[in-house]
């Protein structure tokens, strides 16, 4: 199979997985609660606030699933299309543009997009352009929030402590709150906040790392953040953790690839 | 040395390239990252992604593309929930809101408090108008917006106040 279609099945894997793993708040929340009661806002045009588009943004890129198993270049072409369309979709819509998992979906999709147009290329510059616009692509989400935490407020885990041990209700903030005096928990988070400012900042500067310490490091340090802040901020990462990982296994691919090459050439030789 | 960076290695290649939609993929890219190296100097670049936060543009197109501008866990952003509606002079500060006032953090898009939520029921069955408070600070930048949520008909609606 071609070295390109793996790849851009394996995104897309990672992609889905990131789309559909908060499924058991979305499934219910468009499809019961923005139903049930809807919220009007004179900002939103209509379009953009229409509960029947979100649905339909939300659950079509399940169709990308043909895709991954038929691996036709046209399905890949249709299905980053659709990916991409849905991911802006629901970044615009009034019921889902606070979050996250959509915007860096956006950007994966429009990797994706790229890559399944130039399916056919295997020219050793095709395959760094796709190395260095993922890496560039990963460099430019954690920039948007290493940028936005260069506060004193972040830097003494002021907003930290408020949004993940105050304003939060599940049990490790629980038992956080219950079991430690509010000093040691407050330095715990001081600890925390400068830890993911410095793995944000890694990741904004990945661009001027070499590949392969990206490849293997990003995925630790995003499960780094993912252990400090929540589970759920998988959606979030898991497009992006796909795309660096197996956009890099073209190596791999490469000495197969040539092994076949060489097979070929000796079997032509002893005939 | 330098050579070796994959940065490098892309932008020379891409120079002799003659691939337009690489290129612009790459100029699409690069040009967004530019911009938010820039921001902890730029105070309209971040007035800009907080009125993104509050719903503050005037124009919906323009809103649209700086959703795509990455911007997880920005600022510091507070939210204060009240059924009523306090005075311009008394509300820009923290302490000034009375102790019963709900007070939160939120990560980002203060507002998700109030869409984003499996319980929107309750606030339709609380039948009176609720004021939102919102502030987001950044360095020496922020803004602040109040928006009031009320039933019309069968619906809810939120609806901003005055703003600074």
């Amino acid at each position: 199979m071609q070295v390109n279609c793996v790849i851009v099945r394996r995104v897309m894997m990672a992609w889905l997985v990131g789309w559909y793993i908060k499924g058991c708040f979305f499934f219910p929340y468009f499809f019961h609660e923005i139903v049930q009661v809807p919220i009007r806002n004179s900002f939103f045009p209509a379009i953009f606030s229409n509960s029947l588009v979100a649905q339909l943004a939300y659950v079509l890129p399940f169709l990308t699933i043909f895709a991954i198993f038929e691996s036709q270049p046209l399905y890949f072409r249709l299905s980053s299309c659709l990916m991409t369309l849905s991911s802006g979709i629901l970044s615009w819509h009034q019921d889902t543009y606070n979050d996250a998992t959509f915007v860096t979906s956006f950007w994966v999709a429009v990797w994706l997009l790229w890559v399944s147009i130039n399916l056919d290329r295997r020219d050793a510059e095709f395959r760094l352009h796709a190395r260095v616009l993922a890496v560039s692509i990963l460099s430019v989400v954690f920039m948007g929030g290493w940028v936005g935490k260069l506060t004193a407020e972040y830097w003494n885990g002021q907003i930290i402590y408020h949004i993940f041990i105050v304003s939060n209700n599940h049990w490790p903030a629980i038992w956080l709150k219950n079991f430690l005096p509010r000093e040691q928990v407050q330095l715990w988070c001081v600890v925390i906040s400068r830890l993911i400012i410095g793995l944000e900042m890694f990741l904004s500067f990945s661009l001027f790392f070499p590949f392969r310490l990206v490849r293997f490091w990003a995925p630790f340090l995003m499960g780094g953040i993912m252990l400090f802040s929540t589970w759920r901020i998988l959606s979030v990462l898991s497009c992006l953790f796909g795309m660096i990982w197996f956009c890099g296994g073209s190596e791999k691919f490469d000495r197969e690839e040539k092994g076949h090459l060489l097979k070929g050439t000796e079997i032509r030789k002893a005939q | 040395m330098f050579r070796d960076l994959l940065i490098i290695q892309g932008l020379n290649n891409l120079y002799r390239s003659k691939d337009r939609g690489t290129q612009t993929f790459y100029c699409f890219v690069l040009a967004v990252w530019l911009l938010l190296l820039s921001f902890p100097m730029n105070p309209l670049l971040q007035r800009m992604m907080m009125a993104k936060f509050h719903l503050r543009f005037k124009f919906f197109p323009s809103w649209m593309v700086s959703q795509l501008i990455p911007s997880m866990y920005n600022f510091d952003n507070e939210v204060w929930i009240s059924d009523q509606l306090f005075s311009k002079d008394s509300k820009t500060m923290n302490t000034s809101f009375p102790s019963g006032v709900t007070h939160l953090w939120v990560n980002h898009y203060p507002l998700r408090l109030i869409f984003f939520n499996l319980q929107r029921n309750r606030l339709r069955l609380q039948q009176k108008d609720i004021y939102i408070y919102l502030r987001s600070s950044y360095r020496d930048t922020s803004l602040y917006s109040v928006y009031r949520l009320f039933l019309q008909g069968n619906e809810l609606r939120l609806e901003p106040m005055e703003n600074d």
